[in-house]
């Protein structure tokens, strides 16, 4: 049980939840999928705690914003709700609503004692083809190892219940785990972000090789557009692995924290791709503790 | 090719335009049928973009009435934005209703919502991305019956050609009539004998230029044409011929057929049946982004040039635990955290204040309420201060003209202590901007009117300085009075240009003051709306002829394209200052006088006169006025 899970009922209690992002909602923006939390919160009865100050916000923050278009297999988001929520007596099987939403009835992640202290995402997915085939709605992830461990003992289990039972097609609610409320903010701790790119049309004949020649450069000097301005930037730290399978399905390790953000469309351009030449899947977000 | 466009091909283009959550669906309780348990698929269509379209509560409505029905089903299409149009022609690829994908031209009914006059072109272009012929004419039975309903309908002459037929009046009970109607008759008629699989196959064909069974012919649509122009509210434009005289005046509808009545009785719902509860909830941000519940329809001040005051009689109201039910149902179920409480006034309202102490204890900080069009009294005031409490933006009044004189004409029965009365107590609590609504070019304007609306705003400023100096803001919201169909203005011409831009210029000059925004409208698109509103028949072939010119979104000012409907106006041979400037005369026949709104129009020419002389009407509430609706259905109104 993490620390937080034994604060009095009645103190404010931060959450973080894992998601995936499919078909369905791929096109929407960063500023509505915030919209779609909170009034997925609202809708499952979660008090969600506010900002103080002149203009209160939801205080729900996501580690990093996923672009329109992009799929998604496991993002992270915390929220914090005003109170603990009481995990109801006579209620520690699946609510007969929830048994109806079919293959989510079994997702009842809790706690994650048995995680690592990095936390990487990587390990639950990186082995499932988080291709253009991959559906997102249900990762093929071993999370049924958290099956039945803890989620009696916190009321994360009943969030996660009321999160399913409220979220539209597209969004797969993961897990909920209670996280302590002193630590430092997602965004803060964030470090990579992982892609699989699939290219259609079979992408280029050269794919291999154009791959190499960019991990082997020392700079990768490209133009962007930011706000209006066309700036130079080099592209080449960014990018921390890049490798082709089978597909062909182009998996990149880029850099991402609160100083720079790589973006996979402009590696798709430094690879001479157009990006609508590909479907993106962000795979993992990769954070540390501290 | 039949059948549900894939999202595969959907990911081809969707990137390329901007916004393509407008076009992907899915919201949460949107309402996705199979495609084969039903018997009935309707498609409704709104000539605007996504975030427009899903903050328009008729839409919503209709989505739910015909869902309600088990054995139909009902999508929503929206306008491709520009960008959109221009990558589903470049694939070939038809536009399509949004929970199933699916190509308009497979629906057994695609009703447009035509509520706006500028969004006529749009319409156009909807049907032309679906790949059906523009005029009724041109369809034939394999296509979708082409209907359409809303407020622009209650003169439907100028785009009657378009559409096999329109629905007139409120759509939440005439529409699933109709709908069941159509679906008798497809049963009937063998066109559903077919399994429904071969029937789509079929009409896949047919869109792919395959085999033809019943190619060119109307004939099964015009036997239930007739059927369904016995239905109250139902108006078959083919079944009339107008008629003109010699100097081009119109003269007459005839009806030609013998089940076309001669005047069509639009359709009122009373009482207003439970709201619907289970609003879709966009993505993408509307317009108005919360939950709505309208209290009230229609109204009973009598303002002289509104439309929506005389076409929506009687007075509905819905009782104040109806509403609440509602409103815990919707934000139980939506997860909105602002409720709207919709009606042309709604502080007329009669339990407005036991309405709002409900909705405020239920909702104890939770739920932000809004009031829209607030009446210019210190009642509305404290009705705006019980709702305020989380969120204080602007308020907003139309005292929409500068003279007692001119307001009594317009029987807009509001003195200039009213409004002065409300500045001073808005400002002095919380608001330092309020937004004040006016109009020039009303019917017996001059100058000195004009001068007024000058004289209120600096003076509401005054009053403004003197609680937060130079932040107060007064924002000034000047609109061109268009004559409408149905009102008492119905005969008033359009104000020409020379003046309206001369009194332009008056405001301009008088409220160049810092702190005080003034806005207006393109007098262009104003014209046009005149035009389109008191046209007849002879207008199809310009709305026609100006969208292949290019006119589309003619609302926006980015799209507006004036040079077309000029070019399409001279190639047509028509005036438009005929219909859009012309003073009509009292005894003129007008082209939307076959549809009877249940107000009499020796009602609507006595409130012209009266305007002449400047006499007030006072509110149906206080005193009847007897315009004919409470006789037509039998009413005390506002019961």
């Amino acid at each position: 049980m993490s620390p937080a899970a034994s604060e009095a009922v009645g103190e404010h209690q931060v959450y973080e939840v894992h998601f995936a992002r499919g078909r369905e909602i791929r096109y929407i923006s960063h500023l509505d999928m915030m919209r779609l939390w909170e009034r997925m919160l609202r809708r499952a009865g979660l008090p969600v705690a506010y900002s103080g100050g002149f203009n209160p916000r939801p205080k729900l923050a996501f580690a990093a914003p996923l672009p329109v278009g992009v799929l998604a297999t496991d993002e992270v988001a915390e929220f914090t709700l005003e109170a603990a929520v009481p995990r109801p007596s006579g209620r520690d099987a699946p609510s007969t609503e929830v048994g109806a939403l079919g293959p989510f009835g079994w997702l009842r992640a809790g706690s994650s004692a048995a995680r690592p202290p990095v936390w990487t995402g990587v390990g639950a997915h990186s082995s499932a083809p988080a291709s253009a085939q991959a559906d997102a709605r249900r990762p093929q992830t071993p999370i049924g190892a958290d099956l039945g461990r803890g989620s009696s003992s916190t009321d994360a289990g009943e969030v996660l219940e009321r999160l399913l039972l409220q979220a539209p097609r597209g969004l797969s609610v993961i897990s909920v785990e209670i996280v302590p409320s002193d630590r430092p903010a997602l965004q803060a701790r964030l470090r990579e972000a992982h892609y699989a790119v699939r290219l259609w049309d079979g992408g280029a004949a050269d794919l291999n090789e154009r791959v190499q020649a960019l991990l082997a450069s020392e700079h990768l000097p490209i133009t962007v557009e930011r706000e209006g301005k066309v700036i130079e930037r080099d592209l080449r730290p960014l990018i921390l692995d890049a490798s082709v399978e089978e597909g062909p399905l182009l998996r990149l390790r880029l850099r991402q924290d609160p100083q720079a953000t790589g973006r996979p469309v402009e590696v798709l351009q430094a690879l001479g791709l157009g990006p609508l030449a590909a479907e993106i899947t962000r795979t993992a977000l990769v954070l540390v503790l501290a | 090719m039949a059948g549900p466009i894939s999202s595969k091909a959907l990911d081809r283009i969707l990137p390329r335009v901007e916004k393509p959550a407008r076009y992907t669906g899915g919201e949460w309780n949107s309402i996705a049928k199979p495609w084969e348990d039903v018997r009935l698929r309707l498609a409704l269509a709104f000539p605007e973009i996504y975030e427009i379209g899903m903050s328009n509560l008729g839409l919503a409505i209709l989505y739910d009435a015909v869902n309600q029905c088990p054995d139909m089903l009902c999508e929503r299409v929206f306008a491709p934005w520009p960008d959109m149009a221009a990558v589903l022609r470049a694939a070939g690829m038809p536009l399509y209703a949004l929970e199933s994908r699916r190509p308009l031209a497979e629906f057994d009914i695609l009703g447009f919502s035509l509520g706006y006059e500028l969004n006529l072109t749009t319409a156009l272009a909807m049907l032309d991305l679906a790949g059906l012929p523009l005029r009724a004419e041109g369809r034939d039975d394999t296509m979708p019956l082409v209907i359409a309903g809303g407020t622009a309908c209650f003169n439907p002459e100028p785009f009657a050609d378009f559409f096999d037929l329109l629905v007139i009046g409120d759509g939440e009970e005439s529409l699933p009539e109709l709908c069941a109607l159509y679906a008798d008759f497809l049963q009937e008629s063998g066109a559903r004998s077919q399994e429904p699989e071969a029937r789509r196959e079929f009409r896949g064909e047919i869109l792919a230029g395959g085999g033809r069974p019943w190619a060119g012919g109307r004939e099964l649509r015009r036997r239930f044409l007739r059927r369904a122009a016995k239905l109250p509210g139902v108006y078959v434009p083919e079944f009339y011929r107008a008629r003109y005289g010699a100097d081009g005046r119109f003269l007459a509808l005839e009806p030609i057929e013998p089940e076309a009545p001669e005047r069509v009785q639009t359709r009122v719902v009373r009482p207003l049946p439970p709201p619907p509860t289970r609003p879709i909830v966009p993505y993408l941000e509307p317009v108005h982004d919360r939950a709505v519940v309208e209290i009230r329809r229609g109204c009973g001040q009598g303002c002289r040039f509104c439309q929506a005051g005389m076409i929506y009689r009687p007075v509905r109201e819905r009782p104040v635990d109806e509403i609440v039910r509602a409103a815990e149902a919707i934000i139980a179920k939506t997860g909105y955290d602002e409720l709207g409480l919709l009606s042309l006034s709604s502080c007329d309202y009669r339990q407005i204040e036991a309405l709002l102490a409900r909705l405020l204890e239920r909702f104890a900080g939770k739920v932000a309420i809004s009031l829209p069009s607030l009446r210019v009294d210190s009642f509305s005031l404290k009705l705006a201060e019980m709702v305020q409490e989380r969120r204080r933006s602007g308020l907003t009044f139309a005292p929409e003209a500068g003279t007692q004189r001119l307001r009594n004409a317009i029987n807009k029965r509001v003195t200039e202590e009213n409004l002065f009365e409300v500045a001073e107590a808005a400002f002095s609590r919380h608001w330092q901007r309020l937004k004040l609504y006016f109009m020039i070019g009303l019917p017996t304007e001059t100058d000195e009117d004009v001068d007024g609306i000058t004289a209120l705003g600096r003076r509401v400023l005054n009053i403004g300085r003197q609680h937060h100096g130079k932040r107060t803001r007064v924002g000034i919201s000047v609109s061109t009075f268009v004559p409408k169909p149905h009102t008492p203005f119905q005969w008033s011409p359009l104000a020409d240009d020379e003046t309206l831009r001369w009194r332009q210029g008056i405001l301009r000059e008088g409220l160049r003051k810092p702190g005080i925004e003034l806005s207006w409208h393109d007098p262009r698109m104003t014209y046009l709306e005149a035009m389109l509103a008191r046209g007849d028949r002879r207008l199809a072939p310009v709305i026609e002829r100006a969208y292949r010119l290019g006119a589309v979104f003619d609302a926006w000012d980015e799209h507006f394209r004036w040079p077309a409907w000029q070019r399409a106006l001279e190639e047509c041979g028509v005036n438009g200052d005929d219909f859009a400037r012309r003073e009509r005369a009292l005894d003129e026949v007008l082209p939307w006088d076959f549809v009877d709104t249940g107000v009499r129009r020796a009602h609507l020419e006595r409130e012209y006169r009266r305007a002449l002389a400047r006499q007030i009407t006072p509110d149906c509430f206080q005193s009847c006025s007897f315009c004919g609706v409470s006789e037509v259905h039998d009413v005390a109104c506002g019961e």
